[in-house]
């Protein structure tokens, strides 16, 4: 019966800090813990699962005063943030109710294969990967633009141009990623300062957008004659 | 005769086929083309055949039988669920109930990048592009195709069950 005891101790010391009474929350906690610490739960699972709850109550007031209390709390940010908490949790829902429809699908067409049907062609002709833009040329255009390419051929070089020892974007974006570790806040300008080649500087680039893209660091720009300042993403 | 032109039609068929046509090019009515149906399962369960028709509302298709199924494992085409994986078949989930869908809102509401996924499963066959969106950009929309309701056994959209009546897009407020 001491577990039951506890838990009116608990309940009265939420309503107690729910009214705003000024006792001393971190004494009364720190009593009730100790007094708990020897009790077997496993007596009643009821009471265990009400005295977790009841105890993050309370941890979660204590928290929060522990926060700075000068400033006063906007409630209209209260609201929005309990609206994003919202937001996050009904997306969570609705993305796990999605998950189990997914495998209930897999499983009804799984089923449904056991009985085979006659070969019918609309279950090949899409094998192949559709482009997202299909373009039509006739005679005439396609003429246009063979000229054109054959026109540009010839003023090709050789193919040296193409030959070259390009740098590895996955190296570029490890090295990014490690001075971005050591700085925190640089710009693009003073990353490519050590490169040697031009080829070098545009791998940078590119790596710079991919960990932008992941989310790794942040850039920004506030004109084009500007320099591109880069830092790392906490969030 | 008709008994042959029904079955050489299934079995030639690019899908199942609807009633409608065998009415009109058979001239006779819904309840007689049902009864011919009907007699060329019990002829094809009598000579101890392999297939047999599934009769549906509007349509019919010829198929082998299910018990035959293991029987079949090396000879059948493969399975389109081979290589399907899991976060495809939640893709294939979230089209099938928000279509038409642009990959964006996709992605919103699996929270990661679709791209893969939605690839995957227009190869399969089991989606289709179904026209762009008139806002900037005019991203595509996806919807599920004809294949998909076969493979699901659904006569159409409709009959995908109701995940909850309160269940759709949460979408943020402006």
């Amino acid at each position: 019966m001491e577990v039951v005891k506890i838990i009116d101790n608990l309940k009265d010391l939420l309503i107690k800090y729910t009214s705003n009474s000024e006792s001393l929350l971190k004494e009364d906690l720190n009593l009730i813990f100790n007094r708990i610490e020897n009790i077997d739960f496993k007596e009643d699972i009821d009471n265990y699962a009400e005295f977790i709850l009841l105890g993050a109550s309370l941890f979660e007031i204590k928290a929060k005063r522990l926060l700075p209390q000068e400033e006063e709390i906007d409630w209209l940010d209260e609201v929005e943030l309990m609206k994003d908490k919202d937001l996050a949790f009904a997306r969570l829902l609705q993305f796990k109710a999605f998950s189990e429809v997914g495998i209930a699908l897999a499983s009804r067409i799984k089923n449904n294969e056991n009985s085979i049907p006659a070969f019918k062609y609309y279950q090949t002709k899409d094998l192949l990967i559709k482009p997202d833009i299909e373009y039509e040329i006739d005679l005439e255009q396609f003429e246009i633009i063979s000229n054109e390419v054959f026109l540009r051929y010839k003023t090709f070089k050789g193919f040296e141009h193409i030959d070259k020892d390009l740098p590895d974007i996955q190296e570029s974006i490890d090295e990014l990623l490690k001075v971005i570790d050591k700085r925190l806040n640089t710009s693009f300008e003073e990353l490519v300062l050590g490169v040697k080649t031009t080829e070098e500087a545009v791998a940078f680039f590119l790596a710079l957008l991919e960990t932008i893209k992941w989310g790794f660091i942040k850039a920004e720009q506030d004109n084009i004659d500007k320099e591109i300042n880069i830092e790392k993403n906490y969030e | 005769m008709n008994k042959k032109i029904i079955t050489a039609t299934l079995l030639i068929s690019d899908g199942p086929v609807e009633h409608n046509y065998f009415i009109e090019l058979l001239d006779i009515s819904h309840n007689d083309l049902v009864e011919l149906l009907q007699e060329i399962n019990e002829d094809m369960i009598k000579i101890e055949l392999g297939f047999e028709i599934i009769i549906d509302k509007n349509k019919s298709d010829i198929r082998t039988i299910n018990e035959l199924s293991t029987y079949l494992s090396d000879v059948k085409p493969p399975s389109i669920l081979k290589g399907l994986s899991t976060p495809a078949l939640e893709t294939l989930a979230i089209i099938a109930y928000e279509q038409p869908i642009t990959k964006l809102k996709i992605s919103e509401i699996r929270g990661v990048e679709s791209e893969s996924s939605i690839k995957t499963l227009e190869a399969r066959g089991l989606i289709d592009k179904g026209g762009q969106l008139d806002v900037p950009g005019n991203p595509i929309l996806y919807i599920t195709t004809n294949l998909f309701l076969e493979k699901t056994d659904l006569e159409s959209l409709k009959e995908l069950p109701t995940i909850g009546e309160f269940f759709s897009s949460p979408n943020e407020e402006e």
